[in-house]
């Protein structure tokens, strides 16, 4: 149970400071929505290391708690959004026998991208925000493999440990 | 890499270039005014046709706006991505500037 506990921790506590470092790298592509997903490393590993049930409780609390620290709240409803949609279509994902990281990392990227602009497209009123769709479909591919194959490599790294959960 | 990473990688790239290439995500005509929006509530239009700039101030901080030569872009802000300054310039009706940051948005009509 302790164990549990501060698994839980480290992986709430590594997903806020990947949110963190993000925020201050620049995205060279000039779109709204458009980010790395480097928390998506965490959330991933979080997935298949510790199961669904267990990401989504290190999901919500990094949310909860980037919101307080960093963000405010100005940018909740979009963070919820893009994690809520991103991490259903994930696990569906996952539970396909063929499926492998990078393809659910993928889908993840690009679910995230359309959740948060189609969110901000109903609250802000700016049906002209879809534009940007494409865009964010080939982004999401592309961060989606990166972010997907880093997640690979670290969890090839934890299993070669032998840490268990 | 699996097959159906592949799979995936190629469906989710075939529908961003067919979306792109339909244009049913592109913009189309030319627009008359650029229309400032602040959290969705209309806060001021400016004709494209007349060179003018504008400072948007809003409880998380200023966008500045500058029409020229008919079209509409956000040259300077203090919010904390920077993004709505390096979007392009717009002019064509439903384009749009996006602050996510300050909730301002500046959309042709």
């Amino acid at each position: 149970m302790s164990k549990r506990v501060a698994f839980y921790g480290i992986f709430a506590a590594l997903a806020m400071l990947m949110g963190y470092v993000e925020a201050m790298i620049q995205m060279p592509i000039p779109v709204p929505g458009i980010k790395l997903g480097l928390a998506n490393v965490i959330v991933i590993i979080a997935m298949y290391f510790m199961g669904n049930k267990a990401a989504i409780g290190i999901n919500v609390i990094r949310v909860l708690m980037s919101a307080l620290l960093f963000n405010g709240f100005s940018g909740f409803l979009y963070s919820l959004s893009g994690a809520a949609a991103s991490f259903i279509v994930m696990a569906a994902a996952k539970k396909i026998r063929s499926s492998g990281i990078i393809g659910v990392s993928v889908l993840g990227g690009v679910t995230h991208n359309i959740a948060q602009i189609g969110v901000a497209a109903l609250v802000l009123n700016t049906p002209g925000l879809m534009f940007y769709v494409p865009a964010l479909l080939a982004a999401g591919a592309v961060t989606g493999v990166v972010i997907g194959l880093v997640a690979k490599y670290c969890l090839e790294y934890i299993e070669k440990t032998g840490l268990k959960y | 890499m699996k097959k159906f990473d592949i799979i995936i990688i190629a469906v989710v790239i075939a529908a961003a270039a067919a979306l792109y290439a339909s244009g049913a995500f592109s913009p189309k005509s030319g627009g008359d005014e650029a229309v400032i929006y602040i959290d969705g509530d209309e806060y001021a239009r400016l004709p494209l046709d007349e060179d003018t700039s504008l400072r948007v101030e809003t409880d998380e901080g200023y966008n500045d706006v500058v029409i020229k030569d008919g079209y509409a872009d956000v040259t300077e802000a203090d919010c904390r991505d920077g993004l709505c300054v390096n979007q392009r310039e717009i002019s064509k009706v439903d384009e749009t500037i996006v602050c996510l940051p300050h909730k301002v948005i500046v959309e042709v009509e």
